[in-house]
């Protein structure tokens, strides 16, 4: 037996946006199966912490919900979850901050390379690790802008900075990520 | 570190500005054959960009479970804000969700040939409920009884598949899809 | 002395999820706030005052001298909602009375969804 299966052109963002607003869970199920993983993915290199990025997503997909009526445009709703996964992500590395100070033990909460045997490049490994080693700032533009493609205009959105300030802190992150992966001359 | 933070940037010890140096890794001048701080800072460079396309890459997706939970919690938030009473006893207070309501009912429009139901809300007042429902419709299908059509299989909807009555239904055609 | 009788209020919630489950037109229970983690949770627990979540999904219930019960259900739109909602007071009430000796002061339902297919 054979299975023809109707392909149909994915919904765009607009109109899964406008449908989602006037309560159409579907609709908002496809959004948040479209775009979790990346929100996710962003999270992790940000906290280092897998139970951690998904309570992130979970609250940005769920404020996201609630905010649909607020958002202007469709077409934005990308960019409204970038920056509220940046500011959440922020948010929760200021949160921990305290109890690093009290217990240097609580350090071992987030691991560069979280069990991960797929991640096998030793490139890759080395960045991971370096990039904890950024401020939380830094490591935000610079994921921004260089593994999600964001540009320096909807970064300094995200951070309410200038893109002076965007560009500044992306230029060191990358002198720094640079001389872990080879020795500087 | 041989490196100078500047305000222009960063720059080696032969003035270059590492962002330049980014800026331009697929080609080289003759100043960054000789000098040996554009060399080691190209060599680093590299490294980083094809480390940074790896992780541009990376397809890890959270938990199958991270996908039940948002939509447990967006349902929740749902229900609580949308329940509609209905008609109950002593037994207990019974509500319906209006969204669910508004689905039957737009899934009924959606039965007549050349209709498509677009923004439909549902008001309750208890024994009876109220609707307004907004329409797409095809131009070819377009007719005076089109909307008494709709207006019969929204209300035996609501009837048959809810258990409650309508008692306004205000439809407006907003659209023609085909045109 | 009258011998003390504690029926747990996990025990009644289980009850009446099992007797709410066999009502037809019930498609499933939709689980509730106990499923849920982290500040999404605590925000949903805040939401109901002198309901506790247990860990039924889809169920709450207060236990004084007679039970409060809530229960949210997702029906199939071949039954009416609003009838499969009496019918699930009647059998979640018959079943908690059966089975604890508890009166039930009310069952409240709510249809969470209606399914189409």
């Amino acid at each position: 037996m054979t299975h023809i299966e109707v392909v149909s052109d994915p919904l765009d963002d607009v109109t899964l946006v406008t449908r989602a607003r006037d309560g159409d869970i579907r609709a908002y199920e496809t959004l948040v199966l479209r775009y979790q993983g990346q929100m996710y993915r962003f999270a992790l290199r940000m906290l280092a912490n897998r139970p951690d990025a998904e309570d992130v997503v979970q609250e940005v997909f769920l404020t996201a919900w609630r905010r649909l009526d607020q958002l202007q445009e469709g077409a934005a709703f990308v960019a409204w979850l970038y920056k509220a996964t940046t500011n959440r992500c922020l948010n929760v590395i200021r949160a921990r901050k305290p109890q690093t100070e009290v217990e240097p033990d609580a350090h071992e909460a987030t691991d560069p390379l979280p069990d991960r045997s797929a991640e096998v490049g030793e490139q890759m490994a080395a960045l991971s690790s370096a990039l904890l080693e950024l401020t939380d700032d830094q490591r935000a533009c610079w994921l921004l802008r260089e593994v999600h493609g964001r540009s320096y205009d909807e970064i300094a959105q995200y951070i309410g900075g200038s893109v002076t300030v965007v560009r500044g802190r992306i230029a060191r992150a990358r002198v720094q990520l640079a001389e872990v992966m080879a020795p500087w001359r | 570190m041989a490196m100078n933070e500047t305000d222009q940037g960063y720059l080696l010890p032969c003035g270059r500005d590492v962002e330049a140096v980014w800026d331009r890794l697929d080609e080289i001048d003759a100043h960054e054959l000789e000098c040996p701080h554009c060399l080691g800072a190209r060599e680093s460079l590299r490294a980083l960009r094809a480390a940074t396309e790896e992780m541009a890459h990376d397809t890890e997706e959270p938990s199958r479970a991270l996908f039940g939970r948002i939509m447990s919690a967006v349902r929740a938030e749902v229900r609580r804000g949308d329940v509609l009473p209905m008609p109950s006893d002593d037994a207990g207070p019974i509500h319906v969700s209006g969204r669910a309501i508004a689905a039957v009912l737009r899934f009924a429009a959606d039965t007549v040939p050349g209709v498509r139901a677009r923004h439909c809300e549902v008001v309750s007042r208890i024994d009876v409920i109220d609707v307004r429902m907004k329409l797409a419709v095809s131009y070819v299908n377009l007719s005076v009884d089109l909307v008494d059509v709709v207006r019969e299989r929204v209300t035996a909807a609501a009837a048959a598949r809810v258990g409650v009555r309508v008692d306004r239904l205000d439809i407006t055609v907003e659209d023609l899809y085909d045109l | 002395m009258t011998p003390e009788h504690v029926i747990t209020k996990p025990v009644v919630a289980a009850v009446a999820a099992h007797a709410a489950r066999g009502v037809t037109g019930v498609v499933r229970l939709e689980p509730g706030v106990a499923g849920l983690v982290g500040s999404v949770a605590r925000t949903a627990r805040q939401r109901f005052k002198g309901l506790d979540p247990v860990p039924t999904e889809g169920v709450r219930v207060r236990v004084e001298n007679q039970v409060w019960v809530e229960v949210d259900v997702v029906t199939s739109a071949v039954d009416q909602a609003v009838a499969v909602a009496r019918a699930v007071q009647r059998a979640v009430s018959r079943a908690i009375t059966d089975a604890t000796g508890l009166p039930v002061a009310a069952v409240a339902v709510f249809v969470l969804d209606i399914e189409l297919s």
